[in-house]
């Protein structure tokens, strides 16, 4: 992970009190429920997606569980706009979406690449902490701890396609932003 | 964590792969669900702290084995003239365990904890020592904590269950 610098003014305070005051979409619960995950395995489709998914579930994982929370353009009611240290966004050639994260104490991401981001052009993504880094906050990059980091600090994955994964064994929620870019095809 | 050597220099080893299939063949005790609440006003404290974080007593975050559920040996090392407490710890993949610091540490004397994986080194094994994570060991490598009441704590966010022999020697009042 590339350090980028410092953007903890960008971050708005109602944006923060909003993330700490609602809990988000549960994941992967929702996602395997809106987008019928488990009807996809058995019929077969999105081979590649669901192979990955197949793998998890062996693993022990029970994706109808709550691992963490996930605000995003459905249930964050603010424009975030692009964010001031994305300097090379084209309007009408760049594409882009957000995730916010949300995990309370106990809460996992477990390790994983992106698969999405393979097919993105040109694709960058950028990781921020919204809060100060507290033991037991965990983001791992390859095998990298990413702390410690203050609210605000921003990194650049420097390969999107990279495997990462978080958790959460500390004692205060941890909630982190993503933001992807790409050239629209 | 310092890394002071790794088992492999002994003259048998092969009790290491004979552990590593035992406890990978069978459950052990559910913690904290079925017990292991810390002792000790400190280790009350530590156990509140987490209930009101939202981790809960009732739930499953990791497994553990001792000379209670063991079978397999483990060898005599040499502890000079010191006192040995041993365990392992399994998680499987989703486990966890939150960050602490053991209260036995400060309950026995001159007590020197050492972290043994009995397994190579895995995307999603963690372990947490204070700011620091745990990578690229191979099996049988043992580390030593700086400080034996360092805060830690390790989680399992792979996709193969992780199992860590744990060593305390220390002193007989």
């Amino acid at each position: 992970m590339k350090f980028i610098g410092n953007y903890r003014d960008w971050i708005q305070d109602e944006w923060l009190e909003f993330v700490k005051n609602n809990d988000g979409i549960e994941q992967p619960k929702a996602e395997f429920v809106d987008n019928d995950i488990e009807g996809a395995i058995e019929r077969g489709d999105r081979a590649e997606f669901c192979e990955f998914q197949k793998q998890y579930g062996s693993a022990g994982y029970d994706f109808k569980s709550l691992l963490y929370y996930i605000f995003d353009g459905r249930n964050f009611p603010f424009d975030i706009g692009i964010p001031p240290w994305v300097t090379d966004y084209k309007e009408g050639v760049s594409g882009s979406y957000f995730n916010l994260f949300k995990y309370k104490p106990g809460h996992i991401l477990p390790i994983h690449s992106d698969r999405v981001t393979k097919y993105e052009n040109n694709c960058k993504r950028y990781w921020m902490s919204w809060k100060d880094y507290e033991p037991g906050h965990i983001f791992i990059y390859d095998d990298r701890l990413i702390c410690p980091y203050k609210a605000g600090d921003v990194f650049e994955f420097e390969d999107p396609f990279a495997v990462h994964g978080a958790a959460n064994i500390g004692l205060s929620e941890r909630i982190t932003f993503q933001f992807t870019m790409y050239d629209e095809q | 964590m310092i890394k002071v050597g790794n088992l492999k220099t002994m003259t048998n080893t092969d009790w290491l792969d004979t552990l590593l299939k035992e406890v990978l063949s069978k459950e052990g005790l559910k913690r904290p669900k079925e017990g292991g609440k810390p002792e000790g006003k400190e280790g009350d404290a530590q156990w509140q702290k987490a209930i009101d974080a939202g981790y809960s007593p009732n739930d499953v975050y990791f497994q553990m084995f001792d000379k209670n559920n063991i079978e397999t040996e483990i060898p005599e090392f040499h502890t000079c003239g010191r006192s040995r407490h041993w365990w392992i710890t399994k998680m499987n993949p989703g486990n966890f365990m939150p960050m602490h610091v053991d209260p036995h540490t400060k309950q026995q004397k001159n007590a020197d904890r050492f972290w043994i994986p009995l397994q190579d080194w895995e995307h999603g094994h963690i372990f947490m020592y204070e700011n620091e994570s745990i990578c690229d060991y191979v099996k049988g490598d043992v580390y030593q904590y700086k400080d034996s009441q360092a805060l830690h704590g390790a989680a399992n966010i792979g996709l193969t269950p992780r199992v860590v022999l744990q060593i305390t020697l220390y002193e007989e009042e």
